[in-house]
């Protein structure tokens, strides 16, 4: 089907769910907004001796900025349908930037989500815009999901940026739905665009009495597939256990390879048309104290990093790129594509086993949130990284928030090739 | 849906037994005291105001729109703008929470706190005739009016409470009172009730909790009231008790 013709039929179904708004349904639109207003400063320690970044020439990484974010969400509802849009606005101010010291404003403004989604009949609802789509209990990553690995739960304050959208959702019986996405379109502030494909999810969503799932079924156009499975079981009143898995044909990443042009190495998706299995697999459980304190552990594993080899290839060609970069001159071109490519390789994660630990607690006498997480990445590229993530009510409105990390490990390490350490400070407020 | 309303017309059936007899049981009169709670309701909508006193935190007041249906509940916070859009939902025994600026909804046990200052269990709907082996333990009265002691264990690792003493008028087969207590036998919260409220379902005028005062007495300073209002009856499509919805 085209995607032409999908539109129309989408176009179509939402026309439908108008038509068939039941009497008891219909009513005056109910219209929300709500907003945060957010002030923070951020420093950032660079890894001076990166080579992914040579002498910070490369991400031009500020050391230190000042941000203001203004978030509008706007909804209306006005049965069967239901209209959102996440409208977001900022301004940054680079304090400090190395080489040479700067000072240089920007600001954006954009469409972070926004659909329209209607219910037609009682079972069935259809969905078109841009979304953040998530599902499972997993903090760290969620493989079974093949629109966001990243699960944006790290972060108190960075927000995840949707992606292009339709969807149709048929709920079957109160425990079971069935739902169908296409994303269409690269989100336009996805950093890897130049890998994006266009991927249809076939998913099925069940409750039970105490534990919950899902299997996801993903096709890219370019041709990788992908089944996920989710799960949670709720043991007790203080025990959950959960996993999200999934296994693949095709791998999508950035390999290093020998023979470039001038440089001794390049990077290339070597595995894409592969008839090649890959699988990721987290198990995570989580136990809250009576004190209401969260202790979450989850393990990942999988062959969807690179392997010892691999990693030797990858830590050469960069190492020899960072060089060529550093030195300037008629191979920089060429390196600097190459240390792209090593900066974003497309992998879910670069290394094969990574534990990870967190410590939280929510509504902390009713004046806190607090999180401490610890990630340490085993094999190679081994490293790992600390933070926290604390936010202190001052009243109803308004919060003050403090983010930071430190990490560790040498420059050839998952967390230690960019930033070693850094620290948010802020205010909130709501509205 | 259907068989829901068949199980709530037992339910209303046992209660009026309950009624017509001297004695009913104590199966019979959870049925119709969670019902007062909104436990089993085939579907209805309320909402609380829960203002919460404490020596540490001062007074916190937070609001939040109920939806229960069955073993379902979602509960929405409106206030304050912090927690506005906070979504704490139950399906069987899980629980997740989501806010639309989280993006993900998050899987918690019941024992999180995730909504102010009550337990989980306390803002969602009642059901202590699923969760809990009950057994008559006296007759007595309370402030008055005479009162069935009933005596509830859990019986299973899901519960907020591991033993409770529960306080049931028995011309109304309304709770008026609840002692709660730890596995080891300790008190640590007394709750008293109000059932002002009424609601309109089926043609019936049923009594609905109005207000409950929760008092710690650990530390007799910590009081919580809930404060009931606006409730009415409601047929909820499939989706209102969706994980995807909680974070849209």
């Amino acid at each position: 089907m085209t995607t032409l013709l999908q539109r129309a039929v989408l176009s179509g179904c939402i026309l439908g769910a108008a038509v068939h708004a039941s009497a008891a349904e219909e009513g005056l639109p109910e219209l929300t907004a709500r907003g945060q207003a957010l002030l923070f400063g951020t420093h950032l320690g660079v890894e001076q001796g990166s080579f992914l970044n040579p002498g910070n020439r490369l991400a031009g990484i500020p050391d230190a900025e000042g941000s203001a974010e203004l978030r509008l969400d706007l909804m209306a509802r006005w049965q069967p349908c239901r209209a959102q849009a996440r409208l977001r606005g900022r301004a940054d101010r680079v304090l400090d930037a190395t080489p040479p010291p700067d000072e240089r404003d920007s600001g954006d403004a954009f469409l972070n989500a926004g659909s329209l989604r209607c219910r037609i009949g009682q079972r069935t609802t259809v969905l078109v815009g841009r979304e953040v789509e998530q599902w499972g209990s997993a903090f760290f990553l969620s493989p079974s999901n093949p629109f966001f690995f990243d699960t944006g739960r790290t972060d108190p304050v960075r927000e995840l940026y949707g992606k292009d959208i339709w969807q149709l959702s048929a709920y079957l019986d109160p425990t079971t739905t069935l739902s169908l996405t296409r994303n269409y379109r690269a989100g336009p502030r996805e950093p890897e665009r130049t890998g994006f494909s266009e991927t249809t999810a076939l998913r099925l969503d069940w409750t039970g009495q105490a534990a919950s799932g899902g299997l996801v079924f993903a096709r890219r156009d370019d041709g990788i597939e992908r089944l996920g499975a989710y799960g949670t079981w709720t043991y007790s009143s203080a025990w959950l256990f959960y996993t999200d898995l999934a296994l693949a044909r095709g791998h999508a990443g950035w390999f290093a390879r020998p023979g470039g042009e001038a440089l001794s190495w390049h990077f290339e998706r070597s595995k894409r048309d592969r008839d090649q299995a890959f699988y990721s697999v987290l198990m995570g459980a989580g136990y809250t104290f009576e004190s209401g304190w969260t202790a979450t552990a989850e393990w990942l594993t999988g062959n969807e990093g690179y392997d010892s080899g691999e990693r030797s290839a990858y830590d050469a060609a960069v190492e020899e790129a960072s060089r060529a970069f550093a030195a300037g001159g008629a191979d920089s071109g060429e390196a600097a594509g190459v240390l792209v490519a090593g900066l974003s390789p497309g992998l879910p994660y670069l290394a094969r086993n990574t534990l990870f630990l967190q410590l939280a607690r929510n509504e902390w006498n009713d004046k806190a949130d607090v999180a401490l997480r610890w990630t340490q990445a085993f094999g190679s590229g081994s490293g790992a990284s600390l933070s926290f993530s604390a936010t202190y009510y001052l009243t109803g409105h308004l919060q003050a928030f403090a983010i930071g990390s430190r990490n560790v490990g040498g420059v050839r390490t998952d967390f230690g090739r960019l930033v070693r350490d850094s620290l948010s400070l802020g205010f909130r407020y709501y509205f | 849906m259907i068989r829901l309303r068949k199980l709530f017309a037992a339910a209303l059936l046992l209660s009026a037994m309950a009624h017509a007899t001297e004695a009913p049981t104590p199966e019979e009169i959870l049925a119709a005291t969670d019902r007062v709670r909104g436990g089993g309701m085939p579907g209805v909508q309320w909402n609380l105001t829960i203002t919460a006193n404490d020596p540490d935190s001062g007074t916190n007041v937070r609001r939040l729109q109920v939806r229960a249906a069955g073993d379902n509940s979602v509960a929405e916070t409106t206030f304050p703008a912090r927690a506005a859009g906070g979504r704490l939902l139950q399906l069987g025994r899980n629980m997740w929470y989501g806010r639309p600026d989280l993006q993900k909804a998050v899987s918690i046990s019941s024992r999180q706190k995730m909504m102010g200052p009550a337990a989980n269990g306390d803002i969602a709907s009642t059901n202590y005739l699923k969760d809990y082996d009950a057994r008559l333990l006296r007759e007595d009265t309370f402030e008055g009016e005479p009162a069935y002691v009933l005596e509830l264990v859990g019986r299973s690792r899901f519960v907020t409470y591991d033993r409770i003493i529960y306080w049931v008028s028995r011309a109304r087969l309304v709770p008026v009172k609840a002692e709660f207590y730890t596995v080891s036998g300790k008190l640590f919260k007394t709750a008293v009730f109000e059932t002002d409220n009424h609601l309109a379902y089926d043609g019936q005028d049923l009594p609905f909790v109005s207000r409950m005062t929760i008092r710690d007495e650990i530390n007799d300073n910590n009081v919580s009231v809930l404060e009931y209002s606006e409730i009415r009856a409601r047929d909820f499509p499939l989706d209102a008790f969706s994980v995807a919805s909680l974070t849209r």
